[in-house]
C-alpha cells in the first residue's frame, strides 16, 4: 500500500491544492501556512472523532459555504500480496474493479445553512468519477474498520492520555488479580475510614453541611473521601520514573521526559491494533520540549523504525529530519495563495553511509527561502561574514548558505529546485590535467553545462593551466557566463575564492595575514578553513562592502534581493 | 468440553472434512473450531461460517463467545449474493448491473441468460424453473471466475470458510466452494453427514460430500459417537445405514424405542401411556397440515402440543433479514431487550451509546404504530431504522414483519426452547433435539435413499424416547414395514430385536 496524493478543496486556508505523497511525509513551511490544517484535512478522512465534529462555516475557505469542502486522498493498492493493501481491499468490496489499482477516498461536505454545519460524507472506489458512498454503521464509516489514526499533538498531555487509555494499557485479567483487586478495595475502605477519623476532616464535614443548607434546603451531608475509592483504581494512578541507580520515584515532570513517555504509550496503543488495522501516524511538531539530542534520537525512530510506516509529520526542526531517507518533503508556502511543492527525497546509494552528513546542510536549507550553495567551509565563513555585515538578520530573513563539500551540488539543488526554494550556486573555475596528455579539461565549464543541461559553454580541453589561463578562459566567455548568471543563478568564480578575493582586497589581506609572508593566496589555500577564519575576523565593514559590490561576488547581491 | 476426536478436529489446520453422524456434537465442535482458529489467527482476516438456514447461523452466532461482528456468519445464498453477486456483477457484466438487487425465488426462469436479464431489467435475483439447477450459484461462480477484483477481495478478507451441512449442497454450490478452496487457496472446512441429506428433492447432491471425502488435499475426520440419543435409539438409527451398522451394540432394555400400532382414530390414546409429561416432546410430521392437525388431536386430549408454523419473515433472505428477525423478537419475546437487539447488529461496535438510544427510540415508535394499527407509520419507521443502520428495507418485507408480529399464531416459532411440547415439520426439526419424539412411519416409505435419510434424521432427533406410530392398513405404513424389515434383515435382525412393539395385530 502506498499513498499517492491528496487534493484539498475549499478547506480552511486551502483554496485548491494537490500534493504528491508517499508513505512517509514531512510537511514544513512558515507559521500560518496551514500545516496543522493539512493534518486536519487528513483527520477529516481518517479520524472519526474529528469527523463527528462536522465542518463549521469557518472551515470553508474564506467562508465560501456555497461550494462544498472536498478532500480526496489516493492510495495505490496494486501490491496485492501486501497485508495493508488487503486490509483495504477486504472492506472496499466491489468499490474497486478488476482493472483498478488506485483507491480514492473522498470526504465531501456541503454546507447546510439551516443546521449551520457541513456534515462530512465519505466516498471511495477505484474510479474517481464514480465513487461509491461509504457505508455507515451508526457513527462508524467502513474506513474506520481499516485505519487507526494516531494523532500526536505538539502539546499532548501525558496524564490525560494515560488516564484515557488506562483500561487498554493496564489489563489485570489474571486469576490472582481478582484477590489483589478485592484487597485493594478493602484497603480503600480502610483508608477512607481512617480519613474520616481525622479531626480536621470531621470538623469540615460538620461545618460545611449547614453552610450548604443556607443556600438550599436539601437533606444532605458532605463527606470527604479519597478519590480512588469513589472513581476507581485507575482514576488515581500516574506513571512515575525510577532511575536504575536510585530507588526513589521521580514525577515525570520534565516536559521532554513526558513527551518521550507519550511516544512510548502511543507505541503500545498502536500495537494493540496493528495486526488488524493500518495505523497512520500524524505527528505535529515533535521537536517541542525536546533537547537537540533527543530530537535526533526521535528522528532515528521515526524514519528508520518500521512502526512508523505511514507517517505525516510537521516540523520546524532540522534535527528531527537528521535521519531522513525515503521520505516525501512537502513545502507549504504562500504566494498569492497557499501552494505547495513536494519531492521524494532518497539518500543516493553512494552516500548511504554518510546520510547524516549529507542531510545536515539540506535539512537547514529546506527551511530557508533562498539558499546560496557554495563549495566548502571557506566560502561559508567568508560569505557569512559579508552578509551579516550587510544585513545582520539575513538568516532570519530566510537566507541560508549551504556548503556542499564532497557531496557536490547536485543532490542539493535538485531537492531545492523541486521545492521551489530559490537557490544560487557559486562554484570554482576548475581545470584538470588529462592523464598522459599536456591538455587540461575545463571542469568548471563542464559543470555549468551539466547544471544548465545545455551546452552553452565550450568544453574542449585547453593547452595551459594556472591562474592566467583561468582568467583568460573566463574573460573570453564572459558574455555567456553573464547570461548563465542571469538565467540560471549560477556564478562561476573567475579562478577560485582566494584569487577572486585577492583581486579586490589584496593590500588589506597582506596586512591582515602577517604570517603569510606576502603569499596570501597560498596561505589561504594551505589550511583553508583556519586561515580564512583568521582573515574574516579582521575584515572591516568597508572590506565587506567592497566584496559585496564586486563583480566576482555578485552571487551575494542576488541572494540578498 | 471436547471429546478426543472433537479436539483433533478443532486443532487440525488446513482443509478438513468432517463426517458427523446425528447427535455427535457437530455444531459444538464447529463453533469450538471457529473460536480456536480465530484466536490463533493474527491478521485482519476473518472467517465465513456458512449455513443453510438463518436459524443455524444464529445458533452459531449465539454460541460464539467472541466478537463476531466482522466475520461472515450467514446462509449460503446470502454469502454469494452479498459477497460476490451484488458487489462484483458490474465488474463482469458492466455498469448496467451497478444497482441494488432483491431476491425473489418465486420468480422462475429457464436459462442463465434469462436470469441475467431479469437482474438487469427488474433487479430481481430469481431461480430456475428446474430446481435441480441453482441459478444464484451458477451466476456467482461465473462472476468469481471472471472478476480478478472479486478473487482478490475474497482472498484479502477470508482466511477460512466453514460450510455446515455439506450433504445438502447441490452441485452448483459444490462447484463454487471447491473453486474458492482450490483456485483461491482459502482453507475450507466442511462438515456434514450423507445420511442426513433431506434435500435431494431440490437438488442436494450428497455425492459432492463424498467427493471431498476422497480428495487428497483434505484431512478427514469421522465423528460417530452419538452424545444425544440413548444407546437403543443410536442402535436403531445406526442400523438404517450401511456405514454405521458396525456401531450396533445390543442392549436388554428396548423401552426407549416404541412402535405403537394404532388407527387414525385412536393413535393419541395409544401413544399417551408412553409419554413422560415432565419431559419435552416433539411431534414430527412430513407435512405442515399433518403437524398442525396432530397438535390439535393431542391438545384435544388435554396433552397440549403447540404447532410451530413457518413465519412470514422466515422467507426473507436479504442482507436485512437480521433486522426483521430482531424486531420480531423484540415485540414477541418478553425478555428480549434493546440491548439484545443492539448485539445482533452485524458489524456494530459494542458500547456505542448513540446507537442504543436510537434503537430504543425507534422501537418505541414502532410499538406505538403497532398499537395504533398504523401500518404505513410502521413501514416508514422500519425504513428509517434500516437506513440509519446502513441497510435497506423493503415494503413487502415490512408487511411480512408486521404480520409476524401481529398474528399470535407465529409467536411460538420464536420460543421453541421455551415450549414443552411442540408439533413441527421434520424439515424444520433439523438441528434440533428433543427428549421424546413422536413420528408417523407412514411419512417414510423407505423405498428411496432420500427417504431412508429423512427417517434417519427424524429418528435421531430423540434423546431418550422414540415413539413411532404405525397406522394399521395404511398403504405407506405397509411399505415402511416391508422395507424396514428388509433393512434389519441385512443385519440378521428383526423389528422386535430393536424396538418394543405395542398393539400389533399381526404380532399378537
Amino acid at each position: 500500500m502506498k499513498f499517492n496524493s491528496v487534493t484539498i478543496k475549499n478547506f480552511r486556508n486551502f483554496e485548491d491544492i494537490s500534493i504528491d505523497l508517499t508513505n512517509k511525509n514531512v510537511l514544513f513551511g512558515m507559521n500560518d501556512v496551514g500545516k496543522t490544517n493539512f493534518l486536519y484535512a487528513l483527520r477529516f478522512i481518517f479520524d472519526k472523532e474529528i469527523r463527528k465534529q462536522n465542518f463549521n462555516d469557518t472551515d470553508y475557505y474564506k467562508k465560501n459555504v456555497f461550494n462544498p469542502i472536498e478532500i480526496i486522498i489516493s492510495i495505490d493498492i496494486s501490491d496485492t500480496e501486501d497485508a495493508d493493501s488487503q486490509k483495504l481491499r477486504a472492506k472496499l468490496k466491489g468499490a474497486i474493479l478488476s482493472d483498478q489499482n488506485i483507491v480514492y477516498i473522498k470526504v465531501k461536505a456541503d454546507y447546510n445553512k439551516k443546521e449551520m454545519v457541513g456534515v462530512p460524507v465519505l466516498y471511495w472506489g477505484g474510479d474517481i468519477e464514480d465513487l461509491e458512498e461509504m457505508k455507515v454503521h451508526g457513527t462508524f464509516f467502513e474506513i474506520d474498520y481499516v485505519f487507526n489514526v494516531i494523532y500526536i499533538d505538539a502539546y499532548v498531555d501525558l496524564y490525560a492520555l494515560f488516564k484515557k487509555n488506562a483500561n487498554t494499557l493496564l489489563v489485570n485479567d489474571h486469576e490472582q488479580d481478582k484477590d489483589i483487586l478485592e484487597s485493594i478495595d478493602k484497603i480503600c475502605d480502610e483508608l477512607n475510614a481512617e480519613i474520616s477519623g481525622l479531626s480536621g476532616i470531621k470538623a469540615f464535614e460538620e461545618k460545611i453541611a449547614p453552610e450548604y443548607k443556607k443556600f438550599r434546603h436539601d437533606d444532605i451531608s458532605v463527606s470527604v473521601k479519597s478519590e480512588i475509592a469513589v472513581k476507581g483504581l485507575y482514576s488515581n494512578i500516574v506513571p512515575y520514573i525510577k532511575q536504575e541507580t536510585d530507588n526513589s520515584l521521580y514525577p515525570t515532570s520534565g516536559e521532554g521526559r513526558k513527551k518521550l513517555l507519550v511516544y512510548a504509550i502511543f507505541d503500545l496503543l498502536s500495537k494493540e491494533e496493528e495486526e488488524k488495522k493500518i495505523t497512520i501516524f500524524l505527528i505535529e511538531e515533535p521537536e517541542n520540549h525536546l533537547h537537540r539530542s533527543m530530537q535526533i534520537a526521535l528522528s532515528h525512530i521515526l524514519f528508520l523504525d518500521n512502526k512508523y510506516q505511514y507517517l505525516f509529520i510537521t516540523t520546524h526542526s532540522p534535527y528531527v529530519l537528521a535521519e531522513m531517507d525515503q521520505i516525501n518533503l512537502v513545502r507549504i508556502y504562500n504566494e498569492d495563495k497557499i501552494v505547495s511543492k513536494s519531492v521524494l527525497y532518497r539518500v543516493p546509494t553512494k552516500f548511504k553511509s554518510q546520510r547524516k552528513m549529507l542531510n545536515r546542510g539540506l535539512v537547514e536549507a529546506i527551511f530557508a527561502d533562498k539558499v546560496l550553495l557554495v563549495e566548502g567551509p571557506s566560502e561559508n565563513v567568508l560569505f557569512g561574514k559579508v552578509l551579516s555585515e550587510i544585513n545582520p538578520f539575513y538568516e532570519a530573513d530566510g537566507i541560508y548558505i549551504l556548503p556542499v563539500g564532497g557531496f557536490g551540488f547536485k543532490p542539493y539543488y535538485h531537492i531545492l529546485d523541486a521545492l521551489q526554494i530559490d537557490n544560487i550556486i557559486k562554484t570554482d573555475n576548475d581545470l584538470r590535467k588529462i592523464k598522459g596528455k599536456e591538455k587540461y579539461s575545463v571542469l568548471g565549464f563542464s559543470r555549468l553545462n551539466n547544471f544548465t543541461k545545455k551546452k552553452i559553454l565550450p568544453d574542449t580541453p585547453i593547452d595551459e593551466t594556472g591562474v592566467e589561463a583561468k582568467r583568460k578562459l573566463y574573460d573570453n566567455n564572459q558574455e555567456k557566463l553573464d547570461q548563465i548568471r542571469a538565467e540560471y543563478s549560477i556564478y562561476l568564480s573567475r579562478c577560485s575564492l582566494e584569487e577572486d578575493l585577492d583581486e579586490i582586497i589584496h593590500d588589506q589581506m597582506i596586512s591582515y595575514l602577517p604570517n603569510a609572508d606576502g603569499d596570501v593566496i597560498g596561505y589561504l589555500q594551505d589550511a583553508k578553513n583556519n586561515h580564512m577564519v583568521e582573515l574574516v575576523e579582521k575584515l572591516t565593514v568597508e572590506d565587506c562592502k567592497r566584496i559585496y559590490e564586486h563583480y566576482n561576488f555578485a552571487c551575494l547581491k542576488e541572494v540578498m534581493q | 468440553m471436547l471429546s478426543p476426536i472433537q479436539k483433533e478436529i478443532v486443532e487440525q489446520p488446513g482443509n478438513l472434512i468432517v463426517r458427523a453422524s446425528a447427535g455427535t456434537g457437530k455444531t459444538h465442535t464447529m463453533v469450538s473450531k471457529i473460536m480456536y482458529d480465530i484466536e490463533h489467527q493474527h491478521t485482519h482476516k476473518v472467517v465465513a461460517a456458512i449455513t443453510f438456514t438463518i436459524k443455524a447461523a444464529n445458533e452459531i452466532k449465539e454460541r460464539l463467545t467472541i466478537d463476531t461482528s466482522s466475520h461472515f456468519i450467514g446462509t449460503n445464498n446470502s454469502f454469494v449474493i452479498e459477497e460476490i453477486i451484488k458487489p462484483f456483477m458490474k465488474d463482469v457484466f458492466g455498469k448496467a448491473y451497478k444497482q441494488d438487487m432483491n431476491t425473489d425465488y418465486s420468480v422462475k426462469v429457464n436459462t442463465f441468460n434469462e436470469g441475467v436479464a431479469k437482474i438487469r431489467d427488474e433487479q430481481v435475483l430469481c431461480s430456475y424453473e428446474n430446481n435441480m439447477e441453482n441459478f444464484i450459484f451458477q451466476l456467482a461462480l461465473d462472476i468469481l471466475k471472471k472478476s480478478k477484483a472479486c478473487q482478490l477481495y475474497l482472498q484479502a478478507k477470508y482466511f477460512k470458510i466453514y460450510v455446515d451441512e455439506y450433504q445438502d449442497c447441490d452441485k452448483d454450490m459444490h462447484a463454487l466452494f471447491m473453486y474458492i478452496c482450490v483456485c483461491l487457496n482459502i482453507d475450507t472446512f466442511v462438515v456434514g453427514d450423507e445420511k442426513q441429506s433431506i434435500y435431494m428433492w431440490r437438488g442436494a447432491y450428497p455425492k459432492a460430500f463424498m467427493d471431498i471425502w476422497n480428495r487428497q488435499d483434505f484431512s478427514k475426520k469421522f465423528m460417530r459417537d452419538n452424545f444425544r440419543s440413548c444407546q437403543q435409539i443410536q442402535n436403531y438409527s445406526n442400523l438404517l445405514c450401511y456405514e454405521t451398522r458396525d456401531l450396533y451394540k445390543p442392549v436388554e432394555d428396548l423401552s426407549s424405542v416404541i412402535m405403537v400400532c394404532a388407527t387414525s382414530a385412536n393413535w393419541v390414546s395409544s401413544v399417551i401411556p408412553y409419554l413422560d409429561l415432565h419431559k419435552k416432546c416433539a411431534l414430527l410430521r412430513y407435512s405442515k397440515a399433518n403437524a398442525e392437525a396432530g397438535a390439535k388431536d393431542l391438545t384435544d386430549r388435554n396433552i397440549e402440543f403447540t404447532y410451530i408454523p413457518q413465519t412470514p419473515i422466515a422467507d426473507i433472505t436479504t442482507e436485512t433479514a437480521w433486522l426483521y428477525n430482531a424486531i420480531a423478537k423484540f415485540f414477541i419475546l418478553p425478555k428480549y431487550s434493546a440491548y439484545d437487539f443492539r448485539d445482533e447488529i452485524p458489524n456494530e461496535v459494542v458500547g456505542n451509546k448513540r446507537i442504543l438510544n436510537y434503537i430504543k427510540k425507534s422501537l418505541s415508535i414502532l410499538d406505538e404504530c403497532i398499537k395504533q394499527e398504523d401500518t404505513s407509520g410502521f413501514e416508514k419507521q422500519i425504513m428509517l431504522m434500516a437506513n440509519y443502520l446502513g441497510y435497506e428495507a423493503k415494503a413487502d418485507h415490512c408487511e411480512m414483519l408486521y404480520r409476524t408480529i401481529c398474528d399470535k399464531r407465529y409467536h411460538p416459532a420464536f420460543n421453541i426452547d421455551g415450549l414443552k411440547r411442540i408439533a413441527i415439520t421434520f424439515h424444520s426439526s433439523k438441528g434440533l433435539e428433543f427428549e421424546q419424539v413422536i413420528l408417523f412411519v407412514s411419512d417414510y416409505r423407505l423405498s428411496s435413499e432420500q427417504d431412508i435419510y429423512n427417517y434417519y434424521v427424524a429418528a435421531t432427533r430423540a434423546k431418550s424416547k422414540l415413539i413411532m406410530v404405525y397406522i394399521d392398513n395404511d398403504w405407506n405404513a405397509i411399505q415402511f414395514a416391508k422395507n424396514i424389515n428388509r433393512i434389519f434383515a441385512e443385519s440378521n435382525l428383526k423389528m422386535s430385536d430393536v424396538a418394543t412393539i405395542v398393539n400389533c395385530m399381526c404380532c399378537n
